[in-house]
């Protein structure tokens, strides 16, 4: 599935990490599941959405951490 | 900070501590260090310089196929990996709920029974032994592996005993086959057995059980529950409600 610009741009975030291979997977995997998101790199991925697409991201909140689990509801907490 | 944190609950006091941790905030913090590595060994070292042993979850979850206990990496978060990492490391064998020590009593996970929660497993070996669990930055009502003991020894109907065919091996030698766990059931039409411990937590909260400084709520939390202390409330919670730690009131008749 081809990504759209914006998905692209956060998709970034994982293939910075991972290499380029992640985006083969990136819109089927559970993020922690898989091991590809701690609690630090969800650190570092809300200074990264904040940079890039000017969210503010509350991760005590449990709905934004259950949202960034999976790439389509990390795509509506980041610029939807 | 952090080390004046651990004095303020206690953490100084037992011998072995069992660490959870979320570090959603004090992540914020990563940047003050060089490396995650530094990150992690500045939150534990105050622990590990006054001769604790700490006990983390290494869980990899490997249902089949090949577990090296040597090099199978985990699938939990930042401090379960970092642990992996440190020099005289000791890992327990069992391939989907493996744990990971170090420190002067680091070896009490090693050849540990086949029951991931029952007959010796690491919950049984910290019983006695001046354990305790430690939180940092995860709050105590978002869980606790050792209610799956309670529920193993309690004899909880929602679950059910499986063993596994993985192959576990260290480095080149094998070691053994066949272990088990504890698990939800899946054959039960419209169940799925969530585990819930909001309820548990609030009874160890107001029995006095937790010392805590910092907050849930923006996960500051630095929070402390004796080992036995806890397994005993939480198998006197069991026997009160076995429905407890699920978010059913299923009872298997």
């Amino acid at each position: 599935m081809a990504l759209t610009e914006q998905e692209q741009r956060l998709a970034r975030f994982f293939v910075q990490r991972e290499g380029a291979g992640v985006v083969e997977i990136i819109t089927t995997v559970d993020f922690f599941q898989q091991g590809l998101l701690d609690s630090l790199d969800m650190v570092g991925l809300a200074v990264f959405i904040e940079k890039e697409f000017k969210r503010k991201l509350d991760l005590t909140d449990p709905v934004t951490m259950k949202a960034m689990a999976r790439f389509d509801s990390l795509c509506t907490l980041a610029f939807g | 900070m952090i080390a004046e944190a651990y004095g303020a609950v206690g953490a100084y006091d037992p011998d072995i501590i069992y660490l959870y941790s979320d570090f959603r905030t004090f992540g914020r913090h990563l940047e003050e260090f060089p490396t995650r590595a530094a990150f992690c060994d500045a939150l534990v070292s105050p622990l590990l310089q006054r001769g604790k042993t700490l006990v983390m979850t290494a869980f990899t979850y490997t249902t089949e196929g090949r577990f090296d206990v040597l090099s199978t990496p985990t699938k939990l978060g930042v401090l379960n990996k970092w642990i992996l990492a440190q020099p005289g490391v000791c890992r327990s064998e069992h391939p989907l709920f493996s744990y990971a020590a170090v420190g002067p009593q680091a070896e009490l996970v090693l050849n540990i029974g086949k029951s991931a929660f029952g007959h010796d497993s690491v919950f049984t070996r910290l019983l006695g032994q001046r354990a305790a669990f430690l939180h940092v930055g995860r709050p105590v009502w978002m869980g606790n592996t050792a209610l799956h003991h309670v529920e193993h020894v309690g004899g909880a109907t929602y679950r059910t005993h499986k063993a596994f065919r993985t192959e576990v091996y260290r480095g080149a030698a094998f070691v053994a086959s066949d272990y088990s766990a504890f698990l939800r059931r899946i054959d039960v039409p419209g169940e799925a057995f969530t585990f819930t411990f909001r309820e548990a937590a609030n009874l160890l909260f107001s029995r006095g059980l937790v010392k805590q400084v910092g907050t849930d709520a923006d996960l500051t939390n630095v929070s402390l529950l004796w080992y036995d202390d806890t397994l005993a409330a939480l198998h006197q919670m069991f026997r009160a409600d076995t429905t407890i730690f699920i978010d059913s009131n299923f009872i298997q008749y």
